[in-house]
């Protein structure tokens, strides 16, 4: 196994990055949107 | 509360103890009672991890602090994913393939037997006090508001779980997490619904109405080291705090280890970093929407019924006049709120301050007048008062229909066994492996290890139950828990990283994680105001330079194993 795991670790890690990403612009947007 | 509900709750416990006992069967070697034989699914492993940390501080001390502060504590987990994604690459493959039962056994390999040691000694110091305050966080609650002595609500939470950890080792832990997970999710919908079809405005209006007390606020960028929660603490300091949790900590690390391949046991952790932010936002909102429901419902002026009976008998006079005060400012803010979703300047993006000013000025009496109760509250009991917690509790037993309180009940106190069970298991697998069988029994057979092993599960439970009897007027219940860990978890990071590092010796990580848990103390006890959050990049970092200069003068020796990226 090479040092960065498998291809389906790898692939699921950038999945969890990128919905991270988007949760927390989501949660940005909730705060914007309700909080102006 | 009503009798349906308690069969609920007595039911739950009935079928989670059965169900561990029953899987006592199955387990007749320390691998099977510690690892389940390393032969779980992903899935389970992802769910348990999740149920060891959601514990019943999240379920009322959270939602509360939701209720009273908003969102922003869900910055503490910022850092979460991001370090699930590094442990998946560097610590999990090699702990999961070095078969070992404990990540300090792992120390050995790599340094020596007395990190070993240190490092397993300092997890059953902070995590045996800490489960007596997993126990001790829901039991006081259930005491104030059942109107029981301590000792029974302890006895209702750490009985059942000492009882099927110590038989069931592991497979019942985790299959019991499983279930406990389903439970606490659909407890926290199931009032988040309630709460939406209960609230007299619309959800808009009332996100609206929470907005605009601040509550909706959950980016804080600020760069100030004393405020706990902010961006940066929660991206970097909680980062560290994930990674020493998740990657060193034994009442995590075993979790994984159960999983039956190295990928599932990544996927465990990634499943968890998936899911942790949304479920940690979702606490909040119930948190938020209780608040909206009292903002038109009113709710008491103390929410404890303990404290609040005992302000009553003590100075009568005093509350009576906090009280009068308490319901016009309740009546006000009311009005307040009514006009900040009706008033005279639209609706929806379109309103503007002035609507909103009625409503913050009687939210601010609000809060004066409590702040005058829970001074006094603190003068008669002699305690700082932890009313926070008791606000979804009200909820629950006062507002939620026939059956879901029962239900809500049982995921309270499925939260605690899940992380009670978890860290039994844990504290007992690190007292055999790390102590009995690697000091006094090395060659002990299977059945004595398992007898001693089921018989420090049970010794660990009684140690956990006495703690939780005395820990009742310990501080904060959700900063409590973290705090204990923040002194050492950072440290026994540092190590882990020095194991990665190559040419470190069992000398500098030995010396390293003195100097580093040295750092933290003179950072805790002389920088009082630097948030908690910061002590583990502290003690990491501290660790890490002292140990890679340490092994700079006492290099590596033969019996030292490779580092970490040199093994399987």
């Amino acid at each position: 196994m090479s040092a960065t795991g498998s291809s389906r670790f790898r692939r699921t890690a950038a999945q969890v990055l990128l919905v991270q990403l988007v949760t927390l612009l989501l949660l940005w947007w909730f705060q914007q949107h309700f909080s102006s | 509360m009503h009798p349906l509900n308690w069969a609920i709750v007595i039911a739950y416990l009935t079928y989670v103890v059965w169900d561990g006992l029953r899987r006592s069967k199955d387990t007749t070697n320390i691998e099977g009672y510690f690892l389940a034989n390393r032969s779980l699914p992903w899935w389970a492993v992802g769910l348990s991890v999740m149920a060891t940390q959601l514990s019943a501080v999240t379920m009322i001390g959270t939602t509360g602090q939701g209720a009273t502060d908003g969102m922003r504590f869900v910055q503490f987990y910022f850092g979460l994913p991001i370090a699930m994604v590094i442990l998946g690459v560097t610590l999990v493959p090699f702990l999961h393939g070095a078969k070992v039962f404990t990540a300090y056994e792992f120390l050995e390999k790599r340094f020596d037997a007395r990190t070993r040691s240190l490092t397993a000694f300092l997890f059953l110091l902070s995590r045996g006090m800490s489960c007596g305050t997993i126990i001790a966080a829901p039991a006081v609650v259930f005491s104030a508001i059942f109107g029981w002595d301590l000792t029974w609500s302890v006895a209702l939470i750490g009985i059942p779980t000492v009882l099927y950890t110590m038989f069931g080792g592991v497979q019942a832990v985790t299959w019991a997490d499983v279930k406990q997970m389903v439970l606490i999710v659909f407890a926290l919908v199931a009032i988040v619904i309630v709460l939406l079809v209960e609230i007299p405005v619309s959800p808009g209006d009332a996100f609206e109405l929470a907005g605009a007390t601040g509550r909706l606020q959950v980016f804080d960028f600020s760069w100030d080291m004393t405020k706990t929660y902010t961006f940066w603490s929660g991206i970097l300091g909680g980062t560290f705090l994930m990674l020493s949790y998740f990657g060193t900590d034994q009442s995590q690390v075993q979790r994984y280890l159960t999983a039956k391949s190295v990928d599932d046991a990544r996927t465990s952790l990634l499943m968890s970093a998936y899911w942790k932010i949304p479920l940690q936002a979702l606490v909040l909102i119930v948190g938020i929407l209780v608040w909206v429901f009292y903002l038109f419902a009113g709710g008491p002026l103390l929410w404890n019924p303990a404290a609040e009976k005992q302000v009553i008998a003590a100075e009568p006079a005093a509350y009576q006049e906090l009280q009068g005060r308490y319901v016009s400012a309740l009546n006000e803010r009311r009005e307040g709120a009514h006009f900040a979703v009706s008033g005279e300047h639209g609706v929806g993006a379109e309103r503007t301050r002035p609507d909103r000013e009625a409503l913050l000025a009687s939210e601010a009496k609000v809060n004066e007048v409590r702040g005058e109760a829970l001074a006094l509250v603190s003068k008669v009991t002699g305690a700082p008062s932890r009313d926070v917690n008791y606000i979804i509790p009200h909820f629950v037993l006062h507002f939620l229909p026939l059956g879901l309180a029962g239900i809500f009940i049982a995921g309270v106190i499925a939260a605690a066994m899940s992380s009670i069970a978890a860290e039994l298991n844990s504290l007992s697998t690190a007292t055999v492996i790390d102590f009995y069988r690697r000091w006094w029994r090395p060659d002990g057979s299977e059945a004595e290890l398992l007898r001693v092993s089921k018989l420090s599960t049970g010794l660990w439970g009684l140690f956990a139950c006495v703690v939780a009897t005395y820990a009742a007027n310990l501080g904060s219940l959700i900063e409590v828990v973290n705090r204990f860990g923040s002194f050492f978890y950072g440290s026994i990071l540092g190590v882990f990283i020095l194991a990665m590092l190559p040419r470190t010796s069992g000398a500098g990580a030995f010396f390293g994680l003195l100097a580093g848990m040295g750092a933290v103390a003179s950072v805790s006890f002389g920088m009082p105001e630097v948030s908690f959050l910061w002590h583990n990049v502290v003690g990491a970092v501290a660790v890490v330079v002292v140990g890679a200069l340490i092994s700079l003068v006492a290099p590596r020796r033969p019996m030292d194993g490779p580092p970490i990226g040199q093994f399987g």
